[in-house]
């Protein structure tokens, strides 16, 4: 721009803001423009809304379903930790045991005798349920050099054999009292087999 | 960014259209575009009213701001908003004068388009507005935007051009604006 130009250049400019001073804008275009702002906000607003009720909606699941994996995660923890520490107590029933035929102890003379006793004491256990008092006689021990020889009321005499009486003493079934002259009570079972032999203490009533 | 804005704005004497649009921006308030609309519309209806009758010019600059209210994700912090806001009415108008019967050729240079009697003020005796009918558009538009303080970047962003093509809009305005100054005191 040179200086001849300038003059003509100022009066441009004045002219053009002389003529925009003199523009008026209508002032019905405002009102339109901030209706539109208005019914934007609002409509804006309620996506907001929407869009945060949802995302609120959402991080409540997600928290529900972590909190939810977290408590099942711990409880699996805990009781693996339950039962490290404190294994149950509980017996597990063996039914049937497999062994090998080498592996069956290996028992000595006498383990053999005490184990077939054991059996016999056994099987006596077993069969003695059987052996209830069916009647009582009452006698006197009148030998005790072979087995015992006891005399009953009606004079007869019972032979129990040493071994049978070492037996009665191990079963308990003769009182360990019994002296020679003693008077007895002999308690039978149902088929006439002695179960019980024991001292009386009263005068004999023969 | 709030936080920053509301301190910006409390520490600050003036609040810039830039912080105002901001706020609109952030907070959607329709005081912020009110004073954005006191403080920009005059420049814009004036503007455009250079280059079409009122009518027009009142349809393009309300069309404007609701593309501000539309777009407002778009406004970018690093310029003026006021550039932005010209930018903005400066397409609508193309975009009309695409629409209508004035302009048939999408294709046609910008510098090829003429004034046109029913685009431009009718009833106004002004002087200015008369030379101004006379120019080609595109140097029409570079002379008013001059006019209401754009630098020659800030034109050359609005009108999408070079800064050497709005430099010669520019130059050839003036000469015939001159001339026709002159022819008016003669």
């Amino acid at each position: 721009m040179s200086e001849v130009d300038k003059p003509l250049d100022d009066k441009l400019s004045e002219l053009y803001q002389e003529h925009k001073q003199k523009t008026h804008v209508p002032r019905y275009l405002k009102h339109q423009v901030m209706v539109t702002a208005k019914r934007a906000n609002k409509k804006q607003t309620k996506v907001w809304q929407s869009t945060t009720w949802l995302s609120a909606f959402a991080t409540i699941a997600v928290l529900a379903i972590l909190v939810n994996m977290s408590f099942i995660r711990k409880g699996t923890v805990d009781r693996f930790d339950e039962l490290a520490t404190n294994p149950p107590k509980r017996a597990f029933a063996i039914n049937i045991v497999h062994r090998l035929e080498s592996e069956a102890p290996i028992l000595t003379a006498k383990e053999q005798r005490e184990q077939k006793l054991e059996k016999i004491y056994q099987d006596y256990q077993r069969r003695k349920l059987a052996y209830t008092v069916h009647r009582q006689e009452t006698a006197e021990l009148v030998a005790v050099s072979d087995g015992w020889s006891l005399k009953t009321c009606d004079e007869q005499v019972v032979q129990i054999s040493p071994k049978l009486v070492s037996l009665f003493v191990d079963w308990e079934r003769i009182e360990s009292d019994i002296a020679l002259g003693d008077q007895v009570d002999i308690a039978f079972d149902e088929q006439g087999r002695i179960t019980k032999i024991s001292r009386i203490t009263e005068l004999a009533h023969c | 960014m709030s936080i920053a804005l509301t301190l910006k704005g409390l520490f600050s004497s003036q609040q810039t259209n830039e912080w105002l649009m901001q706020k609109y921006v952030i907070s959607s308030d329709s005081d912020a575009l009110s004073k954005l609309y006191e403080n920009c519309q005059k420049d814009l209806y004036h503007f455009l009213l250079v280059s079409a009758n009122a009518e027009l010019a009142a349809e393009i600059s309300q069309r404007t701001w609701l593309r501000v209210i539309e777009k407002k994700h778009l406004y970018q912090t690093d310029g003026r908003f006021i550039a932005w806001l010209f930018t903005l009415g400066r397409n609508q108008l193309i975009d009309e004068y695409r629409r209508s019967s004035k302009w048939c050729d999408a294709d046609m240079d910008i510098d090829t388009l003429v004034s046109d009697k029913e685009l431009v003020p009718e009833s106004s005796s002004d002087k200015l507005v008369s030379m101004l009918q006379e120019l080609p558009f595109a140097q029409r538009e570079a002379f008013s935007l001059q006019q209401e303080g754009f630098g020659l970047q800030e034109i050359s962003t609005i009108t999408h051009s070079p800064i050497e093509t709005v430099k010669s809009r520019l130059r050839y305005a003036r000469q015939s604006l001159r001339k026709a100054l002159e022819n008016s005191y003669e």
